[in-house]
């Protein structure tokens, strides 16, 4: 599968087509159930089976009223008994045959798709998820990929029920044409109001559903800041405001209510006259001789099953849309192209430590430059701040140190030790560098976990790394010690806690490299001189990137490059910087050491 | 079982649509009893039409008619009953959750940090549903698949005892197999919906945490996790849906077998005259009816347990008694001043002491900082003036008023509070001012966010004062919100303000700037703020340094540099990082 989707991410540009239509879904969703091939044509046909035999049942009933029942004198008992239990062998085999292949084939074209899905997501760049909300994401690797997993269910149930519609109206024509023929115009009759009805329908389901997402918005809104709502007295406002909207949601739902249940009685009436009409005339055709009653009773018994298939017909006419929309959604993030760095490359040697920036120029959108040909080196175990406003660039280039992102690069390039690191694997790389972020990200899962986060390390050797940072002890008094579970999003545990964690995930790994975007979230001052002795020790030997924010940080650092608009206005160390009195003495006074 | 009473007794508030939901379904289970009926009585009068020689006989005519106006009443009803049950399950939500609103919208604060907002959340969405399909399609509709279930066998008994003894037996031995059966696919989807979860989480943390998954290489590492429970919930959602299929089948294949026997052994009893055509095809048609409840009931008992669990859920929180006591007799207040007092006031939270003998006056129109480190007590200080949460011992006054005696209303409309973690709405920025007082004109909405110094800046915005805050103010940085916050708590310009720790996670320009801001906001009003930036407090009229849930120190800030070796070491360390 991934072979198939890496040959497409060379061909399609990163911009995706709006009109990326239907066939295209067809087209891309064709190799996924190809693979299941096997199973989907056991599916047909198992379904092929089903619906001939459960269309088969009146006739076998007419056999037998006719030919046994009736006529005291033959004696086919013992063809009858072998055609209901074949019959209904083969309708409850190829019933379960029939669930098993479409069960078993479209949860594993589910499980496929959200797998590569993720994959794909996991892979794109990084400006990809500033554009793109979590929570739209969300909906695409769970809800869309459910929507979509459901085509190769229609389409099959959709052959079984054209099928089905087929055997009926054959055998009423083969029972007694006349009277088939006058029954079967019912049919246009009810396709034709279906049609209509759900049109209508759609419109009032789809309004039910807005006012029923309204309704949890608010309640949503009102839950999470209820503390605020509480202390503005705001409870009696909101009450009348939510009521307002529980009551449009009521009044829409029994609209759409009224209007799902009004299909009924057209259906039944419909077969009411069917009815009629099949036993005048089918009675009148019985009395004069033409016809005989086991017909008579197996054609009431196709009336009672016409109408089924043709309410399913359009059914899965309007879930295919909702697929296809699906499909649309899941295709377009699929056809995004991964970032470049995730490419089949030499393994990179383990590195000392020499960083040189060789001229890079990087944009997002090819127009305007995020960085301007920006040369930089430095030295093992030295370091290196990055000073400037917000938009500077000093994050973009930090990425590209990284190797965190290569997709945007216009010239120039990284060398690790004078190697050009994008003609190396990116998993040797990152292994060999550790970012910490801004905010410290935690996963779910232990604070040991989340230290030994994708390495094979034992505890020990993690003991050892907290004890050298000096944070044993303060992860061992929380409240399980190693052993506590982050609650959402690390909540448990303080701002601070966070960080340390982070220095130990980051020095786990024994980086050659570290880059550092510093905190500029409050923390108490006590825990704040922890961390700055923490990462004294985290940073003693070893090379490393610093974006800072408060430049009393990295008064030390051996350079520091003043970032404006993507070019390095400013280089040098603190000393000879603030005798040049440029930008950065200016940014050091004027705001007593902290930069924005 | 008491939360499955309390449902009926809720359905039984809308006594109009229960009565109408089940003569409903009473008519329009008749209809199609009578349905077979009419049929087989058609085709025998048929039949009997072969000696008369026209099928155009006045029985005939008669059964036709009948039979079509069965048909339509049949319609009717079973519109009627869909209609009148499923607007009765509406209407009980509907009810529902308006009492789970006002309800849980005036629990204390206690309460909501105990319960998180999706816990809430997916009792309003997902046991509502399970509430719904409980009315709906487990009381209002089991009866009738019951009904069914007794009266047809009673009936083929009736035509045919062996035969309909048979079929009986058939019937109940499916249903037998099917209950623990659908017991069973429950718990598995139980499991399903755990992975569920653990899928998204993955995936959302994934998402969430992009940049650290991508520069620790752990792409993957990541897709391990996900892959396992994506796995799991493959097979355990084709093993829950196979159980359901293997007993479907199962009716299949012995109703099928069933139709053939009672056509060979009614064979005989055609013959030796004991049963009609007509009554033969009777019997077969009651068969193909019998079908329906054989399998529902299966699925009825999986809606009886998830429902009941799921209206004990909604209704376990309002039940809940978690509100703060009015008094019974409420003192008037007018004309506040601010004279707050705390006379020995203890607190404990979670059963753990966190204020303790709390002894401060606070006169009108001073302002007061509280300083300490994070969890020596002093936000908790400020969340009892508003009675957030009550205090165990000791008096806490206003005006010399004991809180607890004054209205809930009137001594919170008199207090403006400035959280730590601003929240503002997803409204427009001026509906966001006013949030406090709505019937606020737009001059004084403007005079409010001018005293918080943020007018300018929502004049630069294209919208100005109407644009929309995007979900969690996305669109505006930290200080931006704090300081529309603060316009916010003025709106009502209330006697007391109270402002949390309103410089955290501000850079240093933007606190300047909030400093300049309070400066202004503080005169004329008693003001507490609670911070650890001593920047914050140098002008404040008097600073309390809290430690471990107690006052340790008074003073301003000359004082407290010589006698509070705790606000000195703070004053140390803040300065020292600044100079150095």
């Amino acid at each position: 599968m991934n072979k198939i989707k890496k040959d497409k991410d060379e061909m399609v540009s990163n911009k995706v087509s709006e009109n990326s239509s239907k066939k295209s879904v067809v087209k891309q969703i064709l190799p996924y159930l190809k693979k299941e091939w096997k199973l989907l044509a056991m599916a047909l046909f198992a379904m092929l089976i089903f619906s001939s035999s459960k269309a088969a049942i009146p006739l076998i009933i007419k056999f037998a009223i006719d030919q046994f029942v009736n006529v005291p004198q033959q004696n086919s008992l013992i063809l009858i008994s072998l055609g209901f239990i074949t019959l209904a062998i083969a309708h409850a085999g190829s019933f379960y045959l029939m669930e098993f292949s479409l069960l078993s084939s479209a949860q594993k074209i589910l499980y496929q798709l959200r797998q590569d899905l993720f994959d794909h997501i996991q892979k794109l760049p990084v400006n990809f998820f500033s554009k793109n909300s979590v929570g739209r994401l969300m909906s695409r690797v769970l809800g869309d990929t459910d929507e979509l997993q459901t085509l190769s269910d229609i389409s099959i149930h959709m052959i079984g029920d054209i099928m089905m519609l087929i055997w009926i109206i054959i055998s009423m024509l083969s029972l007694n044409v006349s009277l088939g023929s006058i029954l079967l115009l019912t049919i246009p009759v009810i396709t034709i109001y279906m049609i209509l009805w759900k049109r209508k329908a759609t419109l009032k389901f789809l309004q039910a559903r807005s006012t029923i997402s309204a309704v949890n918005a608010d309640l949503n809104v009102n839950i999470s800041s209820v503390r605020d709502i509480q202390a503005m007295n705001r409870q009696n406002l909101n009450i009348r405001a939510f009521d307002q909207l529980n009551q449009d949601n009521k009044k829409a739902a029994l609209t759409a209510i009224l209007m799902a249940a009004s299909i009924g009685p057209v259906v039944t009436g419909l077969t009411g006259i069917a009815l009629v009409m099949a036993i005048l005339l089918g009675g009148h055709l019985v009395v004069t001789g033409q016809m005989t009653i086991g017909t008579l009773i197996a054609s009431v018994l196709y009336i009672q099953l016409l109408f089924d298939p043709i309410g399913k017909i359009i059914s899965h006419i309007a879930q295919f849309q909702k697929s296809m929309a699906s499909g649309e959604r899941i295709f377009q993030i699929l056809n995004y192209k991964k970032d470049i760095i995730y490419k089949e490359a030499k393994e990179m040697p383990k590195i000392k430590g020499d960083v040189t920036i060789e001229d890079i120029s990087f944009s997002y959108d090819n127009k305007t430059h995020v960085l301007n040909h920006v040369n930089l080196s430095i030295q093992a175990g030295e370091t290196l701040a990055l000073v400037g406003p917000t938009g500077s660039g000093k994050s973009t280039l930090a990425q590209i140190i990284a190797h965190t992102q290569e997709e945007g690069v216009t010239s120039g390039c990284i060398k690790l030790d004078g190697n050009k690191i994008s003609e190396f694997n990116q998993r040797s790389i990152t292994k060999q560098i550790a970012v910490i972020p801004q905010s410290p990200f935690l996963f779910s899962g232990s604070v040991m976990d989340n230290i030994k986060f994708n390495t094979n390390i034992t505890d020990e050797y993690v003991y050892k790394i907290t004890q050298y940072l000096g944070i044993h002890e303060i992860i061992q008094n929380l409240q399980h010690g190693y052993d506590t579970i982050m609650s959402e999003n690390g909540n448990n545990l303080s701002i601070g806690q966070r960080q340390l964690i982070s220095f130990a995930r980051a020095l786990v790994r024994d980086p050659s490299l570290i880059i550092m975007d510093e905190a500029t979230a409050h923390i108490d001052s006590k825990t704040e001189i922890m961390i700055q002795q923490a990462l004294n020790k985290l940073l003693s030997n070893r090379t490393s990137v610093i974006i800072a924010h408060r430049l009393s940080t990295i008064k030390d650092a051996n350079q520091i490059a003043v970032l404006d608009h993507g070019n390095i206005i400013e280089l040098g160390n603190h000393k000879n910087l603030i005798e040049t009195n440029g930008k950065y003495a200016e940014m050091y006074q004027s705001n007593g050491s902290v930069a924005a | 079982m008491s939360h499955l009473i309390r449902i009926i007794k809720l359905c039984a508030k809308h006594p109009f649509l229960t009565i109408f939901a089940f003569l409903a379904g009473s008519f329009s289970m008749g209809a199609s009893i009578l349905f077979p009926k009419l049929l087989g009585l058609t085709i025998d009068t048929a039949t009997a039409s072969i000696q008369i020689g026209s099928i155009f006989n006045q029985g005939m005519i008669l059964l036709t008619s009948a039979i079509f106006i069965n048909m339509l009443l049949l319609g009717l009803f079973t519109l009627g009953k869909s209609y009148f049950s499923e607007s009765l399950a509406e209407n009980v939500s509907y009810d529902l959750r308006k009492k789970f609103f006002n309800h849980v919208i005036n629990l204390k604060f206690a309460f909501h940090d105990k319960t998180h907002t999706g816990n809430l959340m997916s009792r309003a969405i997902t046991d509502m549903n399970s509430v719904r399909s409980l009315i709906s399609s487990g009381i209002m509709d089991t009866p009738f698949q019951i009904g069914l279930l007794i009266i047809v066998p009673i009936l083929l008994i009736n035509s045919h005892l062996q035969l309909g003894l048979l079929s009986l037996v058939i019937s109940i031995a499916i249903v037998t197999i099917a209950i623990p059966l659908r017991l069973k696919v429950r718990s598995l989807w139980l499991k399903i919906q755990k992975n569920l979860a653990s899928l998204s989480t993955t995936l959302q943390e994934d998402l969430t945490g992009i940049t650290i998954v991508k520069s620790f290489g752990a792409e993957n590492y990541e897709m391990n996790k996900f892959q396992s429970s994506n796995k799991d919930i493959a097979s355990q959602i084709i093993s829950a849906e196979l159980i359901r299929s293997r007993y479907v089948a199962l009716k299949l294949f012995a109703f099928l077998l069933l139709t053939g026997i009672v056509l060979i052994a009614g064979r005989n009893l055609v013959i030796t005259e004991q049963l009609s055509t007509g009554e033969l095809a009777q019997f077969l048609f009651y068969l193909v009816m019998l079908q329906s409840p054989v399998i529902a009931i299966g699925g009825k008992i999986a809606v009886f347990v998830r429902g009941i669990e799921a209206s004990k859920r909604i209704l376990d929180i309002i039940d809940a008694d978690w509100k703060i006591k009015e008094p019974l007799v409420p003192a008037i207040i007018k004309n506040v001043k601010g004279n707050i007092r705390f006379n020995d006031v203890t607190f404990s939270y979670n059963e753990i002491t966190t204020l303790q003998n709390i002894k401060l006056d606070i006169e009108h129109g001073m302002s007061v900082g509280l300083i300490g480190m994070p969890g020596s007590g002093k936000s908790t200080l400020f969340k009892l003036i508003p009675r957030f949460y009550d205090i165990d011992s000791g008096i806490l006054s206003l005006d010399g008023n004991d809180i607890r005696t004054l209205p809930l209303e009137d001594l919170r409309n008199n207090i403006g509070i400035v959280p730590q973690d601003v929240l503002l709405f997803p409204i427009t920025i001026r509906e966001n001012i006013a949030y406090n007082k709505p019937t606020a004109d737009f001059n004084e909405i403007i005079r409010a966010a001018k005293i918080a110094d943020i007018h300018s800046f929502i004049e630069t915005l294209p919208n100005g004062y109407d644009t929309i805050v995007s979900e969690r103010g996305a669109n505006l940085s930290g200080g931006q919100k704090q300081r529309i916050a603060i316009a916010r708590a003025l709106i009502t310009d209330p006697p007391i303000l109270l402002l949390d720790d309103p410089t955290a996670s501000v850079d240093f320009t933007t606190e300047m700037r909030i400093n300049k801001a309070l400066e202004i906001v503080t005169q004329d009003r008693t003001t507490l703020i609670a911070t650890n930036r001593v920047s914050s407090l140098i002008k404040t009229d008097l600073i309390v340094v809290m430690e471990n849930g107690k006052i340790v120190n008074k003073g301003t800030h000359y004082n407290l540099l010589e006698t509070s070796p705790i606000y000195q070491e703070l004053y140390y360390i803040q300065t020292e990082q600044k100079a150095s």
